[in-house]
């Protein structure tokens, strides 16, 4: 209970943070709204000359796919996210790590709250909207029923534990491999791609996409997108959460094991 | 090293760059796992009961922040209320507290980011003192400050520590707050603690760097000068008119014997026993260790 109090404070503290970046909102706002258009674009004019992508998808579908992937995309570098994970993964090499330290919380509630509470607004001010602008000009369609809608975003939030757990994993070896922007890099590079945030995983390349399955990315994006265009319904959907939790799980122990190994060799530098 | 700290105490860290003082404090606040030896802060493992080690202590470490830059402190502290698990009327009453004595009641509620490295850091000390630590590690807390800024903190530093019983262990490499703080010095070199005691004794144990300056009412300077010679033929003599400056004397009862040479032997208008700069004493103690 009093870690879960900790929790909700952290969060709301960067709710609070997060919209005194009002600026970096309405630029990611509109970054977001551009990126989807031409990806969305882009993936029309390749399925016209592919007929793998014709047979799987109708030009429809796969719009709304690729609109409600970069919706839901976990790895979006909207202003606030892209601060929290620099400040994240920079905390060893900028010492700011003992600043956690010394605080009687602990380290993963604390991290996974700070993401929280910029999840929350990233939602509000950027998601929400491009999910609205797509909507109203009819690039997208709504999802096939209410109880899929529900589906869709119990989903969504499985996918942020799924993404919260991969980028604590990730911001924990920076202690090992003191290089955060190189980590940062590989990050973002993986998790668009594997999780489903640019194309659908069945329009990649056979091996990739079974790597993308194996583990845990296809959980982030690609599984509520699914849910959201009718692809997974009924006993699947629920299969589909079921995974998406036990990973979620998973990334949690894993974090947990990976931070009690690697705590000890914290080092800070200078004062 | 191995050394105790008592409620109430301010005890000063002092030490070359390099020595160890921030790796000390930080494996004092569990921030980092000793390679060996171990320490207890009120019975505690600082590194293996981390989090209920953090609610007994408060840090500030000067280049790093309790606060949120984009927000005003208040923000802060309703946060560290929540994380601290102190009851709404404790934070309250704190707060009231500390803001009188710091001078909060305006700048808590201005961004972070509009405030001056003085009012900043202020904001900073009532942050670390919040949740009423029993034990608090300050880092360069008046780094950068001006005058005022330092006295300012100094006094607060002071009063806390007095009233609170709060043991405070103080890093700097600006001597004055020493000065005005601690009554005991730890000294460290190349991770050894090199002394540990009070900094009166630590500069009466460097007496032989004191000094004494006369301005005489007569003519005997050249005559007390050879006495002063013929009894310490070491020392360092200078005369300048009716200025007598005498150096290099030796221990104290000998500075005390000089002084009664000079006044039996001429009139004196003043005479004073200067003692060595505390920067003199520290760099000795650095480059030479602990007479």
């Amino acid at each position: 209970m009093r870690e879960l109090v900790k929790l909700t404070a952290v969060a709301w503290s960067y709710v609070k943070v997060s919209l005194a970046l009002r600026f970096g909102f309405f630029m990611s706002l509109g970054i977001t709204l551009l990126n989807t258009w031409i990806l969305v674009n882009l993936w029309d004019a390749i399925r016209q000359n592919s007929p793998e992508a014709q047979a799987e998808f109708t030009a429809a579908e796969l719009a709304t796919y690729i609109a409600v992937a970069q919706v839901v995309s976990l790895a979006r570098m909207s202003h606030a996210n892209r601060q929290l994970f620099y400040k994240a993964m920079g905390s060893v090499d900028s010492g700011e790590i003992a600043m956690d330290l010394v605080r009687p919380i602990d380290n993963q509630v604390l991290r996974y709250s700070q993401w929280l509470g910029v999840f929350a607004v990233d939602t509000l001010m950027v998601a929400l909207p491009t999910w609205l602008v797509f909507r109203l000009t009819g690039v997208i369609g709504d999802p096939d029923s209410g109880v899929q809608a529900v589906l869709f975003g119990l989903s969504v939030a499985l996918g942020w534990l799924v993404a919260a757990g991969f980028h604590y994993l990730m911001a924990a070896l920076t202690i090992v491999v003191t290089q955060s922007p190189g980590i940062n890099m590989f990050r973002v590079a993986v998790q668009e791609l594997l999780s489903g945030g640019l194309v659908p995983l069945t329009l990649l390349p056979a091996w990739l996409a079974t790597f993308a399955v194996v583990f845990p990315f296809h959980a982030m994006v690609s599984s509520p997108t699914l849910i959201y265009i009718g692809r997974l319904e009924g006993l699947e959907a629920l299969a589909a959460l079921g995974v998406q939790a036990a990973w979620g799980v998973g990334m949690i122990v894993a974090g947990r094991l990976l931070w009690l190994r690697l705590v000890r060799r914290v080092l800070v530098q200078g004062g | 090293m191995s050394f105790d700290v008592a409620e109430g105490e301010i005890v000063g860290l002092l030490g070359p760059n390099g020595a160890g003082k921030s790796t000390t404090v930080k494996i004092l606040a569990g921030v980092l796992y000793p390679t060996s030896g171990d320490a207890r802060i009120l019975g505690l493992d600082p590194f293996e009961q981390r989090i209920d080690n953090a609610r007994n202590i408060g840090v500030l470490f000067g280049q790093r922040s309790h606060l949120l830059w984009d927000l005003p402190p208040i923000d802060a502290y309703a946060l560290l209320r929540k994380v601290y698990g102190l009851s709404q009327a404790d934070y309250e009453a704190r707060l009231r507290e500390l803001s009188e004595l710091l001078g909060l009641d305006e700048l808590m509620r201005q961004s972070v980011r509009t405030l001056s490295l003085g009012q900043r850091m202020r904001c900073e000390l009532a942050a670390a003192f919040l949740h009423r630590p029993r034990v608090v590690y300050l880092d360069e807390p008046t780094i950068g400050l001006d005058i005022e800024g330092k006295h300012a903190i100094r006094e607060f530093i002071r009063s806390i520590s007095r009233e609170q019983q709060t043991a405070i262990i103080l890093t700097t490499h600006d001597l004055t707050d020493i000065q005005e703080l601690c009554e005991r010095v730890l000294v460290l070199n190349e991770g050894a603690l090199i002394y540990d005691g009070s900094l009166e004794h630590l500069l009466n144990r460097h007496a032989s760097t004191r000094s004494i300056q006369a301005e005489l009412a007569d003519g005997s300077a050249h005559a007390t000068r050879a006495r002063l010679a013929e009894r310490w033929p070491g020392a360092a003599i200078v005369v300048d008119g009716t200025r007598l400056r005498v150096s290099g004397i030796g221990a104290a009862e000998d500075i005390v014997s000089a002084v009664s040479l000079i006044m039996e032997t001429a009139r004196l208008r003043s005479i004073t026993v200067l003692d060595p700069p505390i920067e003199d004493v520290i760099l000795s103690v650095y480059q030479h260790g602990v007479e």
